[in-house]
């Protein structure tokens, strides 16, 4: 008797969302939706006092202030990005949630998935950011 | 050839969300991209630590920094810097715990694992959730002042 199993039976892992789990994740979904609504009025107030700042400095003159507000875009759209993952996963997770949903289940692996990858370029980015800016003014 | 598809029947029997195919693979990846953050949040802590004992062990820069008009000052900072690396702390924890036991749970079939790994991520964003309101009705207040 020949057992075959093909690549998708070999990931099945026995572990179901059920009971405690369950609950767990009905938290989950509540403080993830909380964390990217705060994640995206603190995007939109960062985006207004950016404004307001480089107005008030006529930002634009100076080439090495154009560089650090490259930077802040740059940060801005890694950040935007981050918390629209973090969005679509509160918002996949609740749909599975309530209609044991397992593509929406699946879906929502994937975001958070991209949430903590694109968390780990951000912190990359910062430090890499913090290191080249402490040279710099080492070098003055 | 009898061809079981195996696990598959015993999983399908209930409606319930199973971890298994794409979402296994995903989740254990979401494992390793958490255990990496909290792996760096650490020596970002450690770091952070090692700068404020080299700074205080020095007679000198004690002497310099608490005997000045800005002393006051100077140790609310230190508290507010202790106080947001336990909260570091706290979340580092958190996410390794999810990390960890993410991995354990597909690897291993272990359901307890699931369970404290997505108790780990929800008390993760629970105290980021905590955080951010503050600081959010911080920066309105400061705003609006």
């Amino acid at each position: 008797m020949d057992i075959s199993f093909s690549d998708e039976d070999k990931l099945h892992t026995g572990v179901e969302v059920e009971g405690a789990v369950r609950e767990t994740m009905q938290s989950l979904v509540k403080w993830t939706s909380i964390n990217s609504i705060i994640g995206f009025v603190s995007l939109g107030l960062s985006l207004i006092s950016g404004f307001v700042t480089y107005n008030r400095a006529s930002f634009f003159n100076d080439t090495e202030n154009m560089i650090l507000m490259a930077i802040s875009l740059i940060s801005f759209a890694l950040n935007l990005i981050i918390n629209i993952s973090l969005f679509n996963f509160s918002r996949q997770l609740k749909l599975a949630l309530a209609n044991d949903d397992q593509q929406a289940f699946e879906h929502a692996a994937g975001h958070i998935k991209n949430y903590f990858r694109m968390f780990m370029i951000m912190i990359i980015i910062v430090v890499v950011f913090a290191v080249v800016t402490g040279v710099m003014n080492g070098m003055k | 050839m009898e061809n079981y598809e195996a696990g598959k029947t015993n999983l399908l029997s209930t409606n319930a969300l199973h971890v298994d195919g794409s979402a296994a693979n995903n989740w254990k990846a979401s494992g390793g991209w958490a255990k990496a953050i909290a792996i760096t949040l650490t020596v970002g802590i450690g770091i952070v630590i090692l700068g404020m004992v080299v700074l205080f062990t020095n007679d000198r820069n004690t002497r310099l920094l608490l005997g000045s008009d800005e002393s006051a000052f100077l140790v609310i900072a230190i508290i507010i810097v202790l106080l947001a690396l336990a909260v570091v702390a706290l979340m580092t924890i958190n996410l390794l715990r999810f990390g960890n036991g993410i991995n354990v749970a597909v690897n291993n079939m272990d359901q307890l694992a699931f369970e404290k790994s997505m108790t780990g991520l929800r008390n993760y964003f629970i105290i980021g959730g905590i955080v951010g309101i503050l600081t959010v009705l911080y920066t309105l207040i400061d705003i609006f002042k």
